[in-house]
């Protein structure tokens, strides 16, 4: 027999990690503008989570250390702590910690070097605590007094108070069958409870339990009726739950709940009235009186809810939990995040790559079917495969759009790197971020992740200069290092700006020539030399800092985006700062494309990258032609495939635009826009470096997918060589000024 | 990560040894089944679980159950279930 407790341990993992990462963003913000309550309550909640879903998977290291940090949390949130610049130092590393504990816990057993560094934190803590900031609740009020006042039994009792439990939580779970197979136990919860509070009472029910015979020994048929005492609210008791709520029943009634509640409870659960009402009698939850007055109400008859919902708004009063909470209105932003979260799905990314695959068999059989239709002189026919075509468009949109996530979460990473590493090097280094919100497939998300770590530990290293040299140069002595992300033309581009000292032309040139990369740098442009910063086994820092420096890096950045199908810029100016520009694709597969013929052959180019498409002008000298009175490179696609058939008479120029950069493809014929999927070539084909895949147009035949990118930078470079070695240089000034740049904002192609 | 059977035939005594957990839930099961009256000895079980926890009770319910040493970590389990009285008959 084998349990796989993976699954559940993995989400357990990812959901830690996300909330971690919400901790750091809290910590982060009340380190820049100052604590506020909103932030220190995320901090808790997140904590608290941890633990308590630590604890279901018995995983006592991390309860263990977390509860420490929760506790000095705690003592934050009742003011008896003052969340100053050191705490929120010391949280951070906590945070770190138990992010190490999280991921050890889960892989195997926790190394002892990890548990001594925790217990140094733990040691921190607990001297924070002893000592209280001013900010400390009045001394004269006692313990008992604000747990009493935090229970909401500051009031005067009423007559029904004298039952034992009244003023405890009732919590009723009714577990679900596959709770031990997922990895969890409900003992585990109890536990934890535990810690919240003190567990006046609990009743274990095994009355769904089949008989020993019938009995499957992983399957869990385990009730439990359980009375708390606790001064937490209903979020963070409901927070215990969070693992087993979707399969189990759980049902929460706050303190001192009135008759209809306990009445609609009883009728929730799956056991006979009777039997519920004597084990909540015998476990002093309710007093003989109380069960009759409950069972002899009448309300919620016939409305009978769901079973696995919690109907915690439904069950407690908003007075009660409003009592029971210190500050309400805390509450409710989290609350709300917390529904918000509900809304989402967990999906295995395996299945969404199904998905997209077969979208993709759809969009090629579709796309056989409508070039076929159109083969057939039926009106109805095409009608029909257009109407399809239009739902086959939306599926792939809709499929393509579950796979897409907002940057923003990368870029949030970075304010904690940055923080980091400027203190570490005693500069003062703000991180800007603009467009967090522009989506990306994930899995690029996920992989430009380390390029980028690459790129903002140079700006930090090697860019951004310290304090003094930039109060020398005359420059704010805060340094700015901007993430920035958009979309343009079916690319996205992300940029990493920095205002530092911009890249050192001579250091580069001398660095290369030492290097073997280049013999002298006569006829560079700067951009040439900039390029060079991406070649692997350079790196120009005469000091090699622990932070970048080893020359390992930018090659593996320029790597990693092209294997993504993008490219990467870099533009300089000296003294002024450095931008780094990674343009992306937006999606990896499917495309819209524009069918061309050129010589036989059929080509698809990404619409998206389509300006527009002109009448073959009259050719200019060389391969160059003037469109609109700009200069306008251009490429025969014939010429470039070697087509044998005779030219026809008329041919028409396809305009791409490229990265700022145009470019002219001659073509035969246009054959009209179609959806595809670029499919690899296979290694065969890889000298055909114009061409980025192929795409199938009908059974047996295919085209190509020209790689416009490599195409706009071959025409460009064709044009560029061919006007230095003519007395035309006033062309270049006269085009880079028809773009509108000047030639040290022109960004250089690295292909 | 094991766990262990010794059954006396004579006095219908189980003595469980190791882990009582859902890891071996099947197979504690099957030492479980049709003795009823069973006698446990749970003095050497080092770790148990809800999984425990319910072939105890389920154990307890069709045939009767008599809790005859108890470890600390049934014990605690035991305890915290609020069946602390599946352990009166311990002297």
């Amino acid at each position: 027999m084998s349990m796989d407790l993976s699954d559940a341990l993995e989400s357990y993992g990812i959901e830690s990690h996300g909330l971690l990462d919400q901790m750091e963003a809290a910590l982060l913000a009340m380190e820049a503008n100052g604590p506020d309550s909103e932030s220190i309550n995320a901090v808790f909640r997140a904590a608290h989570t941890i633990k308590g879903s630590g604890g279901l998977f018995g995983l006592d290291d991390v309860v263990h250390f977390t509860h420490d940090a929760e506790t000095s949390l705690d003592a934050v949130r009742d003011g008896r702590l003052a969340m100053d610049g050191p705490l929120i130092e010391l949280f951070l590393k906590c945070r770190d910690h138990m992010g190490a504990l999280v991921d050890a816990s889960l892989v195997g057993s926790v190394p002892p070097g990890l548990l001594k560094s925790g217990e140094s934190l733990q040691e921190r803590l607990r001297t924070s605590l002893g000592q209280p900031s001013s900010s400390q609740a009045d001394p004269g009020v006692s313990e008992e007094e604000i747990e009493r006042l935090l229970l909401g039994v500051g009031q005067p009792p009423t007559s029904q108070d004298n039952r034992a439990a009244g003023e405890a939580w009732h919590i009723s779970l009714r577990c679900g069958t596959d709770l031990f197979r997922d990895g969890m136990d409900p003992l585990g919860i109890l536990r934890y409870l535990g810690t919240l509070g003190e567990l006046l009472h609990v009743t274990t029910l095994a009355d769904a339990l089949p008989a020993l015979a019938e009995l499957d020994a992983e399957s869990c048929h385990l009730g439990f009726e359980i009375d708390l005492k606790s001064a937490l609210n209903q979020a963070e008791i409901e927070d215990a739950f969070e693992f087993v709520r979707a399969f189990s029943l759980v049902r929460i009634l706050p303190p001192r709940s009135k008759p209809e509640q306990w009445a609609e409870l009883i009728r929730a659960l799956p056991e006979e009235d009777d039997r519920l009402g004597e084990i909540l009698i015998k476990s002093g939850a309710l007093t003989r009186a109380d069960l009759a007055a409950a069972l002899g109400t009448q309300v919620a008859a016939g409305d009978i809810r769901p079973l696995g919902d919690i109907l915690v708004e439904q069950l407690a009063p908003r007075e009660v939990v409003a009592k029971a909470l210190e500050k309400p209105e805390l509450e409710k932003p989290a609350r709300d995040n917390k529904v918000q979260t509900e809304r989402h799905v967990r999906v295995e990314a395996g299945k969404l790559d199904r998905l997209i695959n077969l979208v993709g068999e759809l969009v090629i059989s579709h796309t056989v079917t409508s070039l076929r239709a159109e083969g057939v002189a039926d009106t109805g026919l095409i009608e029909a495969v257009k109407t399809a075509g239009r739902f086959v468009e939306e599926v792939r949109d809709a499929a393509l759009a579950l796979r897409m996530v907002p940057i923003g979460g990368t870029f949030v990473r970075f304010q904690r790197v940055v923080r980091d590493l400027s203190h570490e090097l005693g500069k003062r280094i703000e991180l800007v971020t603009g467009g967090s919100e522009t989506e990306l497939d994930k899995s690029v998300v996920d992989r430009i992740g380390d390029p980028l770590t690459h790129l903002v530990r140079n700006a930090i290293d090697h860019g951004i200069e310290s304090v003094d040299e930039r109060l020398a140069a005359g420059k704010p002595a805060q340094g700015t290092l901007r993430l920035d992300a958009y979309h343009e033309s079916g690319s996205i581009v992300v940029e990493v700006i920095d205002d530092g000292r911009g890249l050192n032309r001579d250091r580069i040139v001398a660095k290369a020539l030492v290097r073997g990369l280049i013999e002298s740098d006569e006829g560079l442009t700067d951009q040439d030399v900039y390029a060079m910063i991406f070649e692997p086994g350079f790196s120009t820092m005469e000091q090699v800092s622990n932070i970048s420096g080893r020359g390992v890096g930018m090659d593996v950045v320029k790597r990693t985006i092209e294997d993504l199908r993008g490219t990467v810029e870099v533009s300089s100016r000296p003294g002024a700062g450095t931008t780094v520009r990674l343009r992306l694709p937006l999606t990896l597969a499917i495309i819209d494309g524009f069918l061309v013929a050129a010589g036989g052959l059929r080509f698809v180019i990404p619409m998206d990258l389509v300006e527009e498409c002109v009448e073959m002008p009259e050719p200019g000298r060389r391969n160059y032609t003037d469109l609109r009175g700009s200069v306008l490179p251009y490429i025969r696609l014939r010429d470039l495939f070697s087509a044998g058939s005779a030219e026809p008479e008329r041919q028409v120029m396809v305009v791409v635009g490229y990265a700022g950069k145009r470019a002219g493809l001659v073509v035969d014929r246009l054959l009209g826009e179609l959806q595809t999927v670029i499919k690899p070539l296979g290694d065969i084909f890889a000298p055909l470096k114009w061409v980025g895949g192929c795409a199938v147009l009908d059974i047996g035949e295919v085209g190509l997918v020209l790689d416009v990118p490599a195409l706009v930078a071959k025409a460009e470079r064709r044009e560029g060589a061919a006007l230095r070695s003519q007395p035309w240089r006033g062309g270049i000034a006269s085009n880079s000024a028809n773009r509108g740049l000047t030639s040290e904002q022109k960004n250089v192609y690295i292909s | 990560m094991s766990i262990g059977f010794e059954y006396d035939a004579k006095r219908n005594r189980l003595a469980v040894r190791g882990e009582l957990t859902i890891l071996h839930a099947a197979e504690a099961l099957a030492h479980f089944r049709d003795r009823p009256g069973l006698e446990l000895d749970l003095g050497e079980v080092t770790e148990m679980d809800g999984a425990g926890l319910q072939l105890l009770l389920a154990t307890e319910r069709d045939g009767g159950l008599l809790v005859f040493a108890c470890g600390d970590a049934a014990a605690e389990v035991l305890h915290l279930a609020g069946r602390s009285d599946l352990m009166e008959a311990i002297s």
